[in-house]
């Protein structure tokens, strides 16, 4: 019994109040030594019951059977106590979890923090731990350990805090390494700096890792074997590459061709047929090359022009967007890009006049919107629609679905009957892919992906022109976002509307789109056709952002990454990215414009990278936590 | 076109659960409904063997007997009879400055929703007319209107009104800044209808426990009134008077002058505080704003 590091057997998870089948049932697990887990499914799937489970975190009313939670050198878990428990989880077991301000204490400093743990446990040895602590910092690529450890976790940014995080984790180097979505909530430049820290293969230490996520790409990127659960229940196990190579269970299948997937692989893919996702790159890739050119012939349907937007509170000011341009011609789908805090939300409510711009132009078909009274915008308001992020929050939980749909027509002139209001509501259920018998149904009745359908039903009703995707598919799981963009592409193609597609992911921005305009601090810093602004960036940070990208095919290797550039402050007058590039030089103090260098390109950067460095890039990384586990033990 | 299968989860929350835990819930809700109209349909229709004012119906001071269940008082008349039809005096009373203070609450509050600068100084004089010392405000209001009863509703919106504003205009921001309310201008709603089909739903809960809870105020304030004498003045039966006329006899040890329109009173108030907290807990499923 002692060959495995974590033997779980017959694990189930119930919780009191739940209706139907248990959240976990029947679950199974052995986990080697150095052995990276990934432990896969969606949202109900009942990954986190058993991580919390093995953590000793369920209490009752809910109810956790084991016929044994083994973990080698410590014993059966299933049968400890609460306090023994605790000892555990520091000592033997360390957790990330998806949330790295959850895990820090907001009050405390985090020197306190760390000696408080420590004192705990034992361990603490006054300020000898204290630089030790430091140094496991500056060696988790935190630049500045002694301001870090000052600090408090709201003044930390999310990729310190979760740097903070796996600190506090394997501080005592715990046995197994549990974490839970650990890049989930962070900005996806700095997903893949934190994967590397925590799951780098296992060369010096005998630390196992399980890991779990909805992503599949991470699984096939940083994991040895993969574990698929569904409704509670494990459908597919095994190695990472046969089980990614030659899935066996029809949900594995489904799971692994909704990946918004990298290009090389679904290129190779495509003739098998692919899934969702691979047929609609190859409808998109079909569109460019009939069009060569982006369908900027005919009158756009969307221009926005030279337009800022600051916004004041309380004396300090931001700049969400500055001297933005952009246009959107008829039929066609631009995706916008960046990381939070880039003003693409921003620029998205000013298309859609839900914000008023400070300057500049904004246009429908035509006509300048941006002066129009509220009143008159009104009127127009049908030809421009939006579909939010959250799609419950964007439903007035009083409202049924059919009369969350019917709203729009309601404000139209001159008014339709009855019937007609009645007919097209209807056809947008249907339009969106949801049963209209839904309708009488209360938004809470509706599982997320109908909600978001709902949501798509109402901007569509009035059949119009121009929509605003704010990264509707980032809250949902990842089967459901292959079909709502499937439908939303369907959509397209039916009522020829333009979209401005918001997003956070190249990968996903690339599926949808025909042209891919990234942004960065409230400019626009490179654009371009999808397909060549994903695999040949021009600019240093989309270079970082396609990085970001993992492919979701465990034999292709990860595109080599650049030693992360720390932030600072922003230079008034420079290019806004030259804090965080590599290529910069004296030139840069000065803001470059955007340019034509490439044909259909254009990019904000004197120095744009050509498609061959960027493989030609040396691949540089920090020592993974793997190393640093042997090198630095704060306890001896 | 196809529609997608995707498998309805229905979150258990309180409109599908029914039975005997719903009832439970609602018990105070009823028990305070009960009272309270039990209270108020005796006053008005339930036969009494004295009148309210009739005096020497026995000797004065008197205590509880078979005659006069509740004793009589030091001019003879009735405190059984008193006390009931004290309620249909009091508790209309009450009831109407309430429906005043609502209707001040919710427009008011609707009307300052925004982040304008008009609201924002219509706010800072809200604070300005809390820091007035109230109650002397209304006693004073009254006094001039020579014991009008329309200016005793009209002085408890002026003391429950204020708070009311501030707590519907809190909830009104959040609600004017949630998605689904820029969802439904971004659809061209006009904001009338936003104000009708978006708010008012989601701020009904509110809008009934807070009422529910004004009401209990307002009912100390008519009693409050009552004891200093303006308001319903003697000699109409009011529970405020009498406690004020009974408190006298309280040294001599003829308490239930004093006693018994305070049980009265006490049984109102945390009837209305019972209401309140069950219309809470039956409109907290409307989940207005409720995150997910």
């Amino acid at each position: 019994m002692t060959e495995h590091l974590l033997e779980v057997a017959n694990l189930s998870v119930g919780y009191s109040g739940q209706v139907g089948a248990p959240a976990v049932e029947d679950f199974n697990l052995c986990l080697d030594r150095r052995v990276r887990l990934g432990l896969v499914g969606e949202s109900g799937s009942g990954k986190s019951s058993i991580i919390k489970s093995i953590l000793g975190l369920i209490r009752p009313p809910h109810t956790v059977n084991a016929k044994r939670i083994y973990l080698d050198g410590v014993g059966d878990l299933a049968t400890m106590t609460p306090a023994q428990m605790r000892a555990v989880r520091a000592r033997d077991i360390g957790y990330i979890g998806q949330n790295p301000f959850g895990a820090l204490h907001p009050v405390v400093s985090v020197a306190r923090q760390f000696e408080g743990f420590l004192s705990d446990h034992g361990s603490w040895k006054g300020r000898n731990s204290l630089s030790e602590v430091g140094t496991l910092l500056s060696n988790l690529g935190i630049g500045d350990p002694t301001r870090v450890l000052g600090a408090h976790a709201g003044e930390l940014s999310g990729g310190m805090a979760q740097r903070v995080a796996i600190a506090l984790a394997s501080l005592l180097s715990p046995s197994l390494l549990i974490a839970d979505e650990p890049t989930t909530a962070l900005d996806v430049t700095v997903q893949r700096q934190v994967l590397d820290l925590i799951a780098q293969p296992r060369k010096v230490s005998e630390q196992a890792l399980l890991l779990v996520t909805h992503d599949l790409s991470v699984v096939a990127q940083y994991c040895d074997e993969v574990v698929v659960l569904q409704l509670g229940q494990v459908v597919e196990r095994g190695p990472v590459a046969s089980v990614f190579t030659e899935p066996q269970h029809p949900y594995t299948k489904k799971l692994l061709s909704s990946v918004p997937g990298a290009a090389p692989v679904l290129e190779a893919g495509a003739d098998q047929g692919g899934g969702v996702a691979a047929r609609s790159v190859r409808f998109r890739r079909e569109r460019i090359l009939a069009s060569d050119a982006p369908a900027s012939s005919t009158t756009p349907v969307m221009v926005i022009e030279h337009v800022d937007k600051t916004f004041r509170r309380a004396g300090t000011s931001v700049a969400a967007v500055c001297d933005v341009s952009l246009s959107i011609g008829r039929g066609e789908t631009v995706a916008l890009v960046g990381e939070s805090g880039s003003g693409k939300s921003t620029l998205g409510r000013i298309a859609t006049m839900l914000e008023r711009p400070d300057a500049g132009r904004v246009a429908l078909e035509g006509r300048d919107i941006h002066n129009l009274s509220s009143r008159n915008l009104r009127g127009l308001r049908p030809k421009m629609q939006i579909v939010f992020q959250e799609p419950y929050q964007s439903l007035n939980p009083q409202l049924k679905a059919r009369n969350a749909v019917s709203e729009p027509l309601g404000n139209l002139r001159p008014k339709l009957s009855k019937t007609d209001i009645d007919d097209r509501v209807r056809d947008a259920f249907v339009m969106a892919g949801l049963n209209p018998d839904k309708g009488t149904r209360y938004p809470h009745q509706l599982s997320g992906g109908e909600q978001q359908r709902v949501g798509i039903a109402r901007a569509v009703v009035t059949r119009p022109s121009f929509v605003v995707l704010d990264e509707p598919t980032s809250s949902l799981d990842l089967t459901v976002r292959a079909a709502i963009v499937d439908q939303l592409q369907k959509l397209q193609e039916e009522l020829g509307m333009s979209y401005l597609f918001i997003s956070h992911d190249l990968a996903t921005a690339q599926q949808i789109a025909d042209r891919i305009v990234v942004m960065y601090k409230g400019s626009i810093v490179e654009s371009g056709p999808a397909w060549k602004v994903l695999t040949e960036p021009l600019h240093p940070y989309t270079q970082t952002l396609s990085e970001a990208c993992l492919d979701p095919d465990p034999r292709v290797a990860p595109r080599p990454r650049q030693q992360p550039v720390l932030v600072g402050d922003l230079v008034p007058g420079a290019c806004p990215y030259l804090q965080r590039c590599l290529r910069s030089s004296d030139q840069c103090k000065s803001a470059p414009k955007l340019a034509d260098p490439v044909e259909h390109r254009r990019v904000a950067c004197f120095h744009p990278l050509d498609a061959t460095s960027v493989s030609a890039a040396p691949p540089q990384a920090l020592p993974s936590l793997d190393e640093l586990l042997v090198t630095q033990d704060p306890t001896v | 076109m196809a529609i997608a299968a995707e498998p309805t989860i229905i979150r258990p929350v309180g409109a599908q659960t029914t039975g005997t835990r719903e009832w439970t819930k609602s018990v105070g809700l009823i028990a305070g409904l009960v009272v309270l109209g039990g209270l108020l349909l005796m006053g008005w229709f339930l036969p009494l063997r004295y009148g309210p004012n009739a005096l020497g119906t026995g000797k004065v001071l008197q205590g509880p007997s078979a005659q006069h269940w509740f004793g009589t008082n030091q001019v003879g008349q009735d405190v059984f009879a008193r006390t009931i039809r004290a309620a249909s005096t009091d508790l209309p009373l009450a009831l109407e400055g309430t429906a005043l203070a609502t209707i001040v609450g919710v427009v008011g509050g609707l009307a300052v929703s925004t982040r304008s600068r008009a609201s924002e100084w219509v706010m800072r004089g809200l604070d300005a007319f809390q820091a007035l010392p109230l109650l002397i405000v209304t006693i004073a209001l009254v006094v001039i209107s020579n014991n009008s009863l329309t200016m005793v509703a009209i002085a408890i919106s002026l003391v429950s009104g204020p708070f009311y504003i501030r707590l519907v205009r809190s909830q009104a921001l959040a609600l004017r800044e949630s998605r689904f309310v820029e969802a439904s201008r971004a659809a061209g709603t006009g904001s009338f209808r936003l104000m009708i089909r978006h708010m008012i739903p989601n701020l009904r809960a509110l809008i009934f426990t807070q009422t529910a809870n004004t009401a209990a105020v307002a009912l100390l304030v008519v009693a409050a009134l009552s004891f200093l004498g303006v308001g319903t003045v003697p000699p109409t039966a009011s529970w405020g008077s009498m406690i004020k006329d009974g408190s006298e006899q309280l040294v001599t040890g003829q308490w239930w002058d004093a006693a018994f329109p305070g049980i009265a009173l006490f049984l109102c108030i945390f009837s209305f505080n019972l209401v309140a907290d069950g219309l809470r807990a039956r409109l907290a499923r409307s989940r207005a704003l409720e995150p997910e």
